[in-house]
């Protein structure tokens, strides 16, 4: 080993104070803090997603929620009066705004699809 | 039949540090195995308390576990590690905000059958050192460090460094003396 040190008593007892030590007990305390280290990681994971979620839960979700309330109500409103009789009851599948979007999505792709077709047949 | 495991121990250290960068727990007891008695002779020199040492040389370990996928190449783990042990070492002494006073001797659980007055000798004499001075001294006569390499290490100035190996050294040789001279060394 280079050194510059020149004193050789010291070097020596140094030397001489290097012990081959057994590892056997000293390795199995260290495999066994880093199973326990990552048991600790995982559970502050998990409970940092779980505050995470709650946090974003309390900012976001009642606002989502109303959001949704109001989509639902939007879609479900019926495009034209039939009263509260058995017609109103055979036509209220087709009779909202959500069956109104269905049919006009369906038709752009019929529409597209023939279109797609017939260039391909020229 | 025999497992991969098994051939571990055969393995040179650079593949079982790229096994360990993978997550391989096995390849990493392997290298804990071979790397603990030289980094638990470091902190015993350092602390001068055996219980002490082999706790601070764990917190290595698990430092090393945690962050081996950041080393970027297998041929540098052992600098790396020393890096890792005196950088525990640094920190377990500004913990105790003592890197300005001598060093205290505390709690010195010595093993049943370490029975090598000389060894004990130089430890006490080491703990009468103070921290900084201490550090110096083992890295340099210890670990072979050269200066430079214990000023970069310790982001202690080279001057400092120098002087404190000076020092130390001189204050070690006046404690260890009788190990210099034979006839002294009977008679005790």
């Amino acid at each position: 080993m280079m050194t510059e040190n020149q004193d050789f008593l010291l070097e020596s007892v140094f030397a001489e104070a290097r012990q081959d030590l057994d590892g056997e007990v000293f390795s199995a305390r260290v495999m066994s803090r880093t199973r326990k280290l990552l048991y600790q990681v995982a559970a502050g994971a998990v409970a940092m997603a779980a505050v995470i979620l709650a946090g974003v839960w309390l900012l976001f979700g009642l606002p989502l929620l109303e959001f949704a309330v109001l989509i639902s109500q939007v879609l479900t409103m019926t495009m034209i009066d039939l009263g509260e009789g058995w017609l109103a009851l055979v036509f209220m599948p087709v009779n909202n705004i959500a069956s109104l979007i269905v049919i006009i999505a369906k038709t752009i792709h019929l529409v597209w699809k023939r279109a797609i077709n017939s260039s391909f047949a020229s | 039949m025999y497992k991969a495991q098994d051939y571990y121990p055969d393995c040179p250290e650079a593949f079982l540090v790229s096994l360990a960068r993978t997550g391989d727990r096995k390849a990493f007891a392997e290298l804990v195995q071979r790397r603990q008695s030289p980094v638990r002779n470091l902190m015993r020199r350092c602390c001068n308390n055996y219980t002490l040492a082999d706790d601070l040389t764990q917190q290595v370990f698990l430092k090393v576990w945690l962050n081996i996928r950041k080393l970027k190449s297998a041929s540098a783990f052992n600098g790396w590690l020393k890096r890792v042990a005196i950088s525990v070492w640094l920190k377990h002494v500004r913990k105790k905000d003592a890197l300005g006073g001598a060093g205290e001797i505390t709690g010195t659980e010595r093993p049943q059958n370490d029975t090598s007055g000389m060894l004990l000798d130089l430890d006490r004499a080491l703990g009468k050192l103070a921290n900084p001075v201490r550090l110096c001294v083992v890295l340099s006569y210890h670990e072979g460090l050269s200066h430079r390499e214990i000023a970069e290490l310790t982001h202690i100035p080279l001057g400092t460094v120098k002087s404190n190996i000076r020092n130390g050294a001189r204050h070690l040789k006046r404690l260890l003396s009788a190990y210099g001279n034979p006839s002294e060394v009977e008679k005790t």
